[in-house]
């Protein structure tokens, strides 16, 4: 108990002071995961809609592994990540590997196939006379992205936050190919780590809340939108 | 157009289609189908005969067949597989289930013309002219959650109408709407009809339905048309006891041919077997006109316009040429726009429909349990064999 209200003190003191230290993780905890959500949403959710719809063949192997990807343990994405850019890895040259961008990297691979499995799900739920409806109009494939959006719109969101929701929660693959290096990549999730280890429990709980914060604030203003715009 | 004969709005033949719906397979097979410019035929049958996946065949929705499907004079396909692009403005399908976007009414009847390409005050004018059709004008900014599902039905219909289409084909477009919806969608359906002279098809499971719309039934089962004709002819001369189940609204009655002299059969018919407290010694004799040999299994149509009803006492009533006398219990009635359906019990099993003038009905004081006598001649009795 001692511990939780010591954490919360000190939660206050790090957000009144304005401390760098938690200031700096924090923002690169959310511009990360945002950067990687919306890029996962991006590509994702029109690639959805694509394999929903098209033909083709093994396009029921292609769902499977997409579905796949969406349990896919984040530190087996790691560890992929990790071995490509490695020194002896195939991206080795690059010099990725402990750096944001490897972080961006694998974040994508753990929201990609979440937004793109949703997506698939989703339009599975859409009525089929709706679909034939659109085809008989002649609608191309942009114009169906088009009017699926708008019949998915409270859904997208959503799927939006779960990608947000799984990456900046994530710590195993962004531990191992960002190295957790201060004032470089360390993030929230392997701040609360670091501090953890070296029995810093009220800083942890501190960067937990504010962890927390984040996550709250960002579904806050994306159901907030949406609910606005249903309205 | 060729010559002075008016183009063909639809044209199949030799259509073969296999497919499979709920993991079984199903076979389409249409040897001949057309239909012209400006007319209107309805496709009816039961669940699963057909009708729905001809009509998407039709509309360009489905391919892998095997035969030639020609819209307007051309194949509904270019020649690289893509589906023709003029099909989209000449044609519009409405499916069942009313299926609709989410947005306001406007937006979801704008959707054809946005589709097709039509500049913006074309498509204002059309979705203005397709609500005013259907009597939703007043309704165009309201959101589709906020609607009926009857209204909804009708927003299905103006977003096929704004396509201002020369082919309509409508998959099941009245199913399960209540009775004020439904006759606001026919009547839009027959001012567009008479003022575009479009062609049309309807698929329904209701024989009233189809009948309200169109006077050619095209019916099916089992994957195949079975009789393309006139209602009429459908009503008087079915082809099969198929359509005979599904398009007439009369008695079916089974049994077995016992005499035929000079083309007038005596056919013994007695109470199905699955009828409650069916007595196997029961059964009554029907007369009919036909040419069948004694011991032939056989199915009766008796239509209900043919058969009369009457109070007893019986001992006076008239001789008359109605060869066909059977004593029975009314079981239920129900009133349409122009008279009363009274149903008839003869045996367990067998009841005839009896179709009466309003008049008749309250003179006669008809209700439920009353015992009457009905009668028709031989000659309206419909004879149709059965395969053993």
């Amino acid at each position: 108990m001692d511990v939780l209200v010591s954490s919360i003190v000190k939660c206050f003191s790090l957000v009144s002071g304005l401390d760098p230290y938690l200031l700096e993780v924090a923002w690169l905890t959310i511009w990360l995961s945002l950067a990687s959500s919306a890029v996962s949403f991006a590509v994702g959710v029109p690639l959805g809609f694509f394999i929903s719809e098209a033909e083709f063949p093994l396009k029921r192997y292609v769902v499977s592994s997409i579905n796949t990807g969406m349990g896919l343990p984040p530190v087996v994405v790691g560890l992929v990540v990790a071995l490509l850019m490695g020194r002896s890895g195939v991206f080795g040259g690059a010099g990725l590997l402990y750096t944001k961008t490897a972080i961006f990297i694998s974040q994508v691979m753990i929201a990609f196939p979440l937004a793109c499995g949703l997506t698939i799900a989703a339009c599975a739920e859409i009525p089929e006379n709706l679909k034939l409806t659109l085809r008989a109009f002649g609608a191309g494939r942009l114009t169906t992205v088009y009017y699926f959006s708008r019949q998915l719109r409270s859904t997208l969101p959503a799927i939006l936050l779960a990608a947000f929701g799984s990456v900046v929660s994530e710590v195993g693959a962004v531990m191992m190919v960002g190295g957790n290096i201060l004032g470089e990549t360390r993030v929230l999730t392997t701040a609360i780590v670091s501090e953890v280890r070296v029995g810093n429990y009220d800083v942890a709980l501190a960067f937990s809340i504010v962890l927390l914060a984040i996550t709250f604030a960002v579904n806050h203003i994306v159901v907030s939108i949406t609910g606005r715009n249903k309205s | 157009m060729v010559g002075s004969f008016p183009e063909m709005a639809v044209k199949v033949r030799d259509l073969c289609f296999n497919y499979k719906k709920n993991d079984r397979g199903f076979e389409l097979m249409v040897p001949s189908f057309e239909l012209g410019s400006g007319e209107t035929a309805a496709i009816i049958g039961e669940s699963g005969s057909g009708k729905s996946t001809l009509l998407r065949i039709i509309a360009g929705l489905e391919r892998g067949y095997s035969g030639t499907v020609e819209l307007f004079g051309g194949p509904c396909f270019t020649d690289g597989g893509a589906r023709r692009r003029d099909l989209s403005s000449r044609i519009a399908v409405m499916f069942q289930d009313a299926p609709l976007f989410r947005g306001t009414v406007r937006q979801n009847v704008a959707m054809g013309p946005e589709i097709t390409g039509q500049p913006e005050a074309s498509v204002a004018e059309r979705v203005a002219e397709a609500l005013e059709l259907v009597g939703l004008a007043t309704l165009a900014g309201a959101d589709v959650r906020n609607i009926s599902g009857g209204q909804a039905r009708r927003v299905c219909f103006a977003r096929a109408l704004a396509v201002r289409p020369e082919l309509l084909l409508l998959d099941e477009p009245l199913y399960s709407v209540d009775p004020v919806n439904k006759d606001d969608i026919i009547t839009a359906f027959q001012k567009y009809r008479s003022a575009k002279k479009c062609a049309s098809i309807i698929v329904t499971h209701d024989r009233n339905e189809a009948l309200a719309i169109s006077g050619r039934a095209v019916v099916m089962d089992a994957g195949r048309i079975i009789q393309d004709s006139s209602f009429y002819d459908c009503l008087e001369n079915p082809v099969s006891e198929r359509v005979a189940r599904f398009v007439g609204r009369g008695a079916l009655v089974y049994g077995t041919v016992v005499s035929c002299e000079d083309g007038l059969c005596e056919v013994d018919c007695p109470s199905p077997p699955s009828a409650a407290n069916a007595a196997a010694d029961k059964n009554i004799r029907i007369r009919a006109v036909g040419g069948f040999s004694p011991g032939e299994s056989v199915c009766l149509i008796v239509n209900p316009d043919d058969v009369s009803i009457f109070i007893g006492p019986f001992e006076q009533t008239p001789e008359s040429s109605a060869l066909n006398r059977l004593p029975g219990v009314v079981r239920s009635h129900s009133f349409y726009e122009f008279g009363v359906m009274v149903s008839v019990e003869a045996l367990p099993g067998i009841s005839f429909p009896s179709y009466i003038t309003r008049r008749s009905f309250s003179s006669l004081a008809v209700s439920p349990g009353l015992r009457v006598e009905i009668s028709f001649k031989a000659t309206s009795v419909t004879m149709l064999g059965l395969k053993k």
